[in-house]
């Protein structure tokens, strides 16, 4: 079976093979992975924590107490009491009415002494 | 064809139509609108507000008078006396109408306060003659004069208005009276011919408190001490003495109404 590069003829492609095949192109994102790999670790951690609250809320949920409500009863519905409209409630109106204040109707009032003299100033 | 005659007519007729209406109803709006106004009320309110227009004029006068006596300012008050006079005689007879209207309105006759009605009327007789002999006063002497005997006579037919103000307290207690025997009377002949024991026992209950009710009205009249006591009106405690009396004979009566409305809830039902 012919290999690949025996069809390729672009000295480019050639080069950027051969970089890849002897790991030269790699390098930059070895020594870029080094560089910040303190930081991709605790990325990795934080996520990892994430995912554990994430799983482990869901296992709560599933073993959460279920919820105990009392049966329903329905909307209550006041008592219906037939009613009673006395023939006499007419004279109890007049009693409920009757004023017990005194003096009723008010004295109106009205000067008795009108005259010119001053001591009645 | 309608004739050229008949067209002519017609429109009269709906020309005058509304004018017919219109007479129509004054006609009967001048008739009965008297009898609308003028009740007993109506007229006491009006002249008393004739006075409360009339008296702040007369002391503004008098004031004016007394802090500068000329003769204009004399005649000034002395006119302006005369018209408060007369409004404040015709209010207080006006009163004392309102008042009997009140009593006869009960339509009770009741006996023990018939002196207090006719009392009433006396007053209200001598307030109308002192508005019309207000009139002739002319000058300042006889300003004073009319002022010296009214206040000599007056203190009567004060203190009746003062009776006259229980007497419709009283009359509209019996009025309740009455119309409760004829609810216990009517009540009774809704009843079932044959009655259990406990409500022949609560019937003569309701007779015996009616009874006793009477007894504490007919007190409170006779208390009312026309001829003996007049002069009991001008104590401060003959309105408050009888407040507590009227409270206690209302309870009584309402107690009284709501025992015969239970006895008809329970017993005189047609269902």
């Amino acid at each position: 079976m012919p290999s690949l590069t025996d069809k390729i003829t672009n000295p480019e492609a050639l080069k950027l093979i051969a970089d890849f095949k002897s790991g030269a192109l790699m390098a930059p994102i070895k020594a870029k992975l080094i560089l910040y790999k303190w930081y991709l670790i605790s990325g990795g951690v934080v996520i990892f924590l994430l995912i554990a609250l994430a799983i482990g809320k869901a296992i709560f949920r599933g073993s959460e107490a279920p919820t105990f409500l009392p049966p329903d009863i329905g909307i209550p519905s006041p008592t219906i009491d037939k009613t009673f409209n006395s023939f006499y409630e007419p004279i109890r109106q007049n009693i409920l009415n009757f004023g017990t204040d005194l003096p009723d109707p008010v004295i109106p009032a009205l000067d008795n002494v009108i005259d010119l003299e001053s001591a009645n100033i | 064809m309608t004739s050229p005659h008949v067209i002519p007519a017609k429109a009269g007729i709906h020309q005058i139509a509304p004018y017919f209406i219109f007479s129509f109803f004054s006609f009967f709006a001048l008739v009965f609108s008297p009898l609308a106004i003028a009740s007993a009320k109506t007229d006491y309110d009006y002249q008393y507000s004739q006075y409360r227009l009339n008296y702040p004029e007369y002391l503004l006068l008098r004031t004016d008078y007394l802090n500068t006596p000329s003769l204009d300012n004399q005649q000034k008050v002395i006119l302006s006396a005369k018209q408060t006079i007369m409004s404040r005689d015709l209010a207080k007879a006006s009163f004392a109408w309102y008042l009997m209207d009140l009593i006869s309105g009960t339509k009770t006759n009741y006996l023990p306060i018939q002196p207090i009605f006719s009392a009433l009327t006396i007053s209200r007789e001598f307030f109308l003659a002192e508005a019309q002999k207000s009139q002739s006063i002319v000058t300042q002497e006889d300003l004073k004069k009319f002022t010296e005997a009214y206040l000599r006579s007056v203190v009567h037919h004060d203190r009746m208005i003062k009776y006259g103000i229980v007497a419709n307290k009283i009359a509209t207690l019996v009025k309740i009276q009455m119309d409760s025997k004829s609810a216990l009377e009517s009540l009774m002949a809704k009843l079932p011919a044959s009655l259990p024991a406990t409500l022949t026992a609560r019937i003569q209950e309701l007779k015996t408190s009616s009874a006793f009710l009477d007894d504490k009205i007919d007190l409170m009249a006779k208390n009312l001490n026309l001829i003996e006591a007049e002069e009991e009106a001008d104590a401060e405690i003959f309105f408050s003495s009888r407040v507590e009396r009227l409270m206690e004979i209302r309870s009584l009566q309402l107690d009284w109404i709501n025992r015969l409305i239970d006895i008809e809830k329970n017993y005189a039902q047609s269902n």
